[in-house]
Parts: structure tokens; C-alpha cells; sequence
């Protein structure tokens, strides 16, 4: 009977929680432009793990094998020069993304702080839905990347060999493994930080017009 | 000074260099009162509102809410300003994505208020401006006045002393600007202090008992 009972007590619960809805959110936070920003840093931090990680095989090229420079201290350096790179243009699509998806919900940021909503209310509200934003899409784009990198590999392998020679890729492979690791955890927190920091400045000038 | 809820000392407020709004404005508002704010099209009543509400900070000048002057308050603990004062748009500004009850309890949400506190005064609420049967429904599907009447709920939710309303009947038919009317006049008698911008006479004949009009004109005002 105690049993009956419980099962009885927790389906009324379970109907008076779909009865009683969660509260909706004050800062819609699944617009169409967040939608995009979303799928767009995927998308990006998808890229960036495929080609980041990739790159390590490309610079095992005979022409750079035949100079007498060091190998890897060129790898280095061309790969600091085109990670820059990357990340100085994903920043900039966050940075507009972001600030993009502010301005549509001007209007309610403007009412909110007409209806007595403090600053940090505002700012947590919105710092927190980019920062997720960020960072899931960061650890969808990157995990997508690197199972696309290691479903690739073979084959960037096997045309590596047929242009260089076999002794210099395990070196270069080798290499590249401790990379795949750092990108990783680089990528969504690279993003996250990105997401943070443009909708956190976006905001605080929002408020300071406002107030 | 101590009865009044509102006063402007000396304000003056500009937009551009060519464009002066008002020039050395002196003018109090007592606690408990009902104001008309009049005035033709661009003659400042929005920005007066706007001056009253703390939205705004005056070029030059001071504006006192129960005693404080609002240039001394920092721009991080205003808000506690606007918690005191009710807010009524032309344009009623429901958030879209909220039912008309998210929309009522907003401002009690932006308090950090929690629901079960609050949930039994805005149904009350709710049915006292006749938006009983609209509990669960979008501002899209509102009808102009309904929307309105919601807007009203709104800005009365957290008891505050004074409400500001900015042509408020602007969007509304005649028989629901009456109904409009009928609430102010009833929060009035409650002792909320009443600020309503209108250019519209027939709303200013309809409020008869102890209402004072400001009428705005070439940059400076004239109490009737």
C-alpha cells in the first residue's frame, strides 16, 4: 500500500510540475541570432580543430625536409603564425555575432532597467547565456574536429608518405598528438572567453546608455 | 519640501546646441496628486517624464524624488530610484516572449522576488484591471486596450508612489480609455501619485476631482 501510495504521490507531483510551467526566461536567450552564433562558432571551432591539428601533417613536405633550418622550429613558428591568424578572425566573428545578438534585445534591456533591474542583473543574465553559449558550441565544434581529424588521418598519412619519406612523419605525428590534447581544452575556452568578454563590453555600454 | 513626492530646481535640459527643451524649470509635485503633463507634439512631455522618471539627467539643474537629488545618486544604485516609480508607455512595451502574467510580475522578478510570494497579488491583480481570463496569454493575442490594462498591472505591481504614464491612452479606443481613466482615478484614491502625458483634452476632462495641468510651451511650463 506505502508503495501505491508513493507512486500516487509522485505522478500528482509530476502533473502538478507540467501544470505549474518553469518561468520563462526575461532575456530570451534562443533567438534566431543566438541560434546562428551558435551554429556559426561550431561551425568555426570545428575548422580550427581540423586544421590546426591537420597542419602538423602539411609541414612534413619535402621542400622544408631539403632546407638546413631546423624542422620544427619552422613548424613552430608558421603554426603560432596561422593559429594567430585564426583566432584573430574568429574573434572578430564572435565580437560581431555577439554584439549583434545584444542589440536585438535592446528593447527589453532598455525596458528592464526602466522597470528597475540593477546592472548586475542585466549583465549576469546575458554574460551567462554567451559564456554558454561559447563554450558548447566551442566543445561540439572542437570533439566534432578532432573525430573528423582521427577519421582522416590515415589517409593525410598515406599521401604524407608518397611525398616525404616515412622516418620524418613519425616524428611529425608524434608531435602533433600533444597539440591535439592542448586544442582540446584550448578551443571551447578560447571561445568561451571570446562569447564572455565581447557580450560582457556590448552590454555595459548598453547599460550606460540606458541609465 | 516634505510633502512633495516630486520637484525640478532650476532644470535645464538641452539635446543639441541648437535644440533647448526647457530653460530653468522650477516645479513640485505633491505626494498624492493627479497631473496632466500637456502640451502640442514635440514640446517635451516625453522628456519631462523622462526627467521625472530618472531616465534622464538634466543639462543643467536638479531633480529631487522624496527629498534626494538624483544627480547625486550613482549611476549603479539608480535603479533603486525606478523601483519607486511605475512606468507606463505609449507603446505598453510587453515583452513578447512572456505570458500576460510573466509580464505583470516582471518587475517583482527583477526584485529577486520569489513566486510564491508574489503569485496570488498578480492574479488579484489581474482581475482588478479585467485581465483575468488572459493569464496565459501572449501580448500578441491582447487586444490594443487589454494590452494596455496589462501594461497598467505592470507598472502598479510593486506598489510604487508615483506612477508616470506617457499617453496612455494613445493606442485605445474611447470606452477603453475610459476604463483606463477609471483605474488611475482608483489608484489615485489609494494615494499613488498620478503624472500622465497627454495632449489629449477629452482625457483631461474626463479626471474632474483635484487634478492640476502643466502645460509645456516654448520651452518653458505654466500650471492651469
Amino acid at each position: 500500500m506505502n508503495i501505491l501510495n508513493k507512486v500516487l504521490e509522485s505522478s500528482e507531483k509530476k502533473s502538478i510540475r507540467q501544470l505549474a510551467p518553469k518561468p520563462s526566461a526575461i532575456i530570451p536567450d534562443n533567438t534566431l541570432h543566438n541560434r546562428y552564433l551558435f551554429i556559426m562558432i561550431t561551425l568555426i571551432c570545428y575548422l580550427k580543430s581540423i586544421l590546426l591539428t591537420s597542419y602538423i601533417l602539411i609541414i612534413g613536405s619535402p621542400e622544408f625536409s631539403e632546407l638546413s633550418i631546423n624542422l620544427l622550429q619552422i613548424g613552430l613558428l608558421s603554426w603560432v603564425f596561422i593559429a594567430s591568424l585564426i583566432l584573430l578572425i574568429i574573434s572578430f566573428i564572435i565580437i560581431y555575432g555577439t554584439h549583434t545578438s545584444i542589440i536585438y534585445n535592446n528593447n527589453t534591456i532598455n525596458l528592464l532597467i526602466h522597470l528597475g533591474a540593477s546592472n548586475s542583473f542585466v549583465i549576469k543574465r546575458i554574460v551567462f547565456s554567451f559564456l554558454k553559449i561559447g563554450l558548447v558550441s566551442g566543445i561540439i565544434g572542437s570533439v566534432l574536429g578532432f573525430i573528423t581529424f582521427f577519421i582522416m588521418n590515415p589517409f593525410l598519412l598515406q599521401i604524407s608518405r608518397l611525398m616525404n619519406n616515412q622516418s620524418q612523419m613519425v616524428i611529425i605525428t608524434n608531435t602533433s598528438s600533444s597539440f591535439e590534447y592542448i586544442l582540446l581544452f584550448a578551443i571551447p575556452i578560447l571561445s568561451m572567453f571570446a562569447c564572455t568578454l565581447s557580450s560582457y563590453l556590448t552590454v555595459r555600454k548598453l547599460i550606460r546608455k540606458y541609465n | 519640501m516634505t510633502n512633495n513626492i516630486l520637484a525640478l530646481e532650476k532644470v535645464h535640459h538641452r539635446y543639441s546646441i541648437t535644440r533647448d527643451i526647457f530653460n530653468d524649470i522650477s516645479l513640485t509635485f505633491e505626494e498624492g496628486g493627479f497631473y496632466f503633463i500637456t502640451g502640442s507634439s514635440g514640446a517635451g512631455k516625453t522628456t519631462l517624464l523622462k526627467l521625472l522618471s530618472s531616465t534622464l539627467r538634466p543639462t543643467d539643474g536638479s531633480v529631487f524624488f522624496l527629498g534626494k537629488n538624483i544627480n547625486n545618486i550613482p549611476q549603479n544604485k539608480i535603479y533603486e530610484v525606478k523601483r519607486q516609480i511605475g512606468y507606463i508607455f505609449q507603446d505598453f512595451r510587453l515583452l513578447p516572449h512572456l505570458t500576460t502574467y510573466e509580464n505583470v510580475a516582471l518587475p517583482l522578478r527583477l526584485q529577486n522576488k520569489r513566486e510564491k510570494n508574489y503569485k496570488s497579488d498578480v492574479i488579484e491583480l489581474l482581475s482588478w484591471v479585467n485581465l483575468e481570463h488572459c493569464v496565459h496569454s501572449y501580448p500578441s493575442t491582447l487586444s490594443g486596450g487589454e494590452q494596455q490594462r496589462a501594461a497598467i498591472a505592470r507598472a502598479v505591481i510593486s506598489s510604487p508612489k508615483l506612477i508616470l504614464a506617457d499617453e496612455p491612452t494613445g493606442n485605445v479606443d474611447n470606452s477603453n480609455s475610459e476604463k483606463i481613466m477609471r483605474l488611475f482615478s482608483e489608484m489615485n484614491k489609494m494615494g499613488t501619485t498620478i503624472i500622465i502625458a497627454t495632449h489629449d483634452q477629452n482625457l483631461i476632462s474626463k479626471a474632474k476631482a483635484n487634478r492640476m495641468i502643466i502645460e509645456i510651451h516654448n520651452n518653458n511650463i505654466k500650471i492651469i
